[in-house]
């Protein structure tokens, strides 16, 4: 009997550590976190530090906050007065809104593609 | 044997394990727990405090937020991942290699495609930069951006070939290294503060600059020993008009001093001969006559100088002297009269 008491205890313990662990998450300094309820970005913010959530229903999405490099590899092009030239060039871009970023690009591979089509011509 | 042992006292001791067990399992378990309690804590303690090297200082991080900033010591950390620590070396000088990399056996690699680059008169030359910088600020060194230290090699390689590119050949490869250096740490410095990725730029030297391939390099060799052999061609002329010079000088004064010298000589028999006129002017208008004829004689004497001027002061034709002369010409068998 006194096991059985012991033994639910425990498992409520632990029930209440998930639930309370899933109340909460984490943003560090350089990133964006978005909550995310049933699959629909409810809330972003960009402020480090601790932050509260609905347990089981909602989930966290981070994007990077950091200035990102992009080098792009270098190109042979005409000058208009026809020498030709290697361009090295490299990119610094940051994600400025998250949502937007999450909705048009998903993935910062994506976006380096997009970058590269836009910068080459 | 041991086995064999534990055989022959089977009997008694049977009984002895299964009654100790419920009289100190209690305590044994208790024991336990406590033991792990005082590990938990131990570990708890232990995660508790860092120590920060005085090379560095440490970024401490409460839920993923920066709440402090720490110098060399030991501090205090709330334990289980509260807060975490990522240490920083602040204070030390790190290096970037551009167009060349030095490995710890000190073998040297070159890196063509970092160090090649255009100068302003369309000439490729090889440059070879050195870049020491230090992390400025750590907070934003760890968080505003993800990799801090290839965005300063990229910046540094586009600000030298920007400056380079604005250069002459002649610069880059000889007495423009020093400028160059100076402007492209004053541009890298400056778009630093701008990018905010905690470095801040110590120095920039440029290591080497040559032409891109050997017959360039010894042409440019060549160009540089004509030049040195002109500039002693120089010096030698330069020397050579300095010991000239002078003399010429000398030479020049002793002539001008010799024409100064014949004119005043000139000018004062000049001078003489207008006052001795000026005598004889007077004279003359004192007494025309006797004036005249000294000055014929004097001419007559001066054009024949071998005749012989015998002077008859007899007044004209009622003269009591027989003109009998030449006598001389009479005792010579032949004779001109005069």
């Amino acid at each position: 009997m006194k096991n059985t008491k012991w033994i639910i205890i425990g498992v409520a313990a632990l029930l209440a550590l998930v639930l309370l662990s899933g109340c909460f998450f984490t943003v560090a300094e350089d990133e964006y976190a978005c909550t995310v309820r049933f699959s629909k970005i409810i809330g972003t913010t960009a402020d480090a530090g601790l932050h509260f959530k609905l347990p089981f229903i909602d989930s966290v999405k981070y994007f990077t906050k950091a200035t990102q490099l992009y080098d792009i590899p270098p190109s042979e092009v005409l000058t208009s007065d026809k020498q030709n030239m290697t361009v090295d060039c490299y990119i610094l871009w940051s994600i400025s809104d998250p949502k937007l970023f999450y909705q048009t690009l998903g993935s910062t591979g994506t976006a380096e593609q997009r970058l590269d089509a836009l910068t080459y011509n | 044997m041991d086995e064999n042992g534990t055989y022959h006292y089977a009997g008694p001791t049977p009984t002895q394990q299964y009654k100790k067990p419920k009289g100190s399992g209690m305590k044994k378990a208790k024991i336990i727990i406590l033991c792990v309690l005082a590990a938990v804590v131990l570990l708890a303690a232990g995660t508790c405090f860092y120590t920060v090297d005085d090379k560095q200082q440490a970024v401490v991080t409460t839920f993923g937020k920066v709440t402090d900033v720490t110098d060399a010591g030991v501090h205090f950390l709330l334990p289980f991942g509260i807060q975490q620590v990522e240490k920083v070396d602040v204070n030390v000088y790190q290096k970037i290699e551009l167009g060349y990399s030095t490995s710890k056996n000190s073998s040297y690699k070159v890196n063509e495609s970092e160090s090649t680059m255009i100068t302003g008169d369309y000439n490729i030359v090889n440059v070879d930069f050195f870049v020491e910088y230090k992390i400025s600020d750590p907070v934003q060194y760890l968080y505003s951006s993800n990799n801090p230290e290839l965005i300063l090699r990229n910046l540094i390689q586009s600000q030298v070939r920007n400056v380079v590119g604005s250069s002459t050949v002649d610069a880059v490869l000889t007495d423009g290294k020093e400028n160059i250096q100076m402007q492209v740490r004053d541009l890298v410095t400056n778009i630093l503060s701008e990018y905010e990725i905690g470095l801040s730029l110590v120095d920039v030297k440029i290591q080497d600059a040559e032409p891109p391939t050997q017959d360039v390099i010894e042409a440019f060799k060549a160009v540089e020993t004509a030049k040195q052999k002109a500039e002693t061609v120089i010096n030698d002329a330069k020397a050579y008009q300095n010991a000239q010079l002078p003399k010429a000088q000398a030479q020049a004064d002793q002539l001008v001093q010799n024409a100064e010298y014949l004119k005043q000589k000139r000018i004062n028999e000049a001078l003489e001969q207008v006052a001795m006129f000026n005598a004889m002017y007077t004279e003359y208008a004192a007494d025309p006559q006797i004036t005249r004829s000294r000055m014929y004689y004097e001419a007559i004497s001066e054009i024949l100088p071998d005749v012989k001027l015998y002077v008859n002061t007899g007044s004209g034709e009622s003269s009591d002297v027989q003109m009998l002369l030449p006598l001389d010409t009479l005792m010579a068998p032949v004779g001109g009269t005069n």
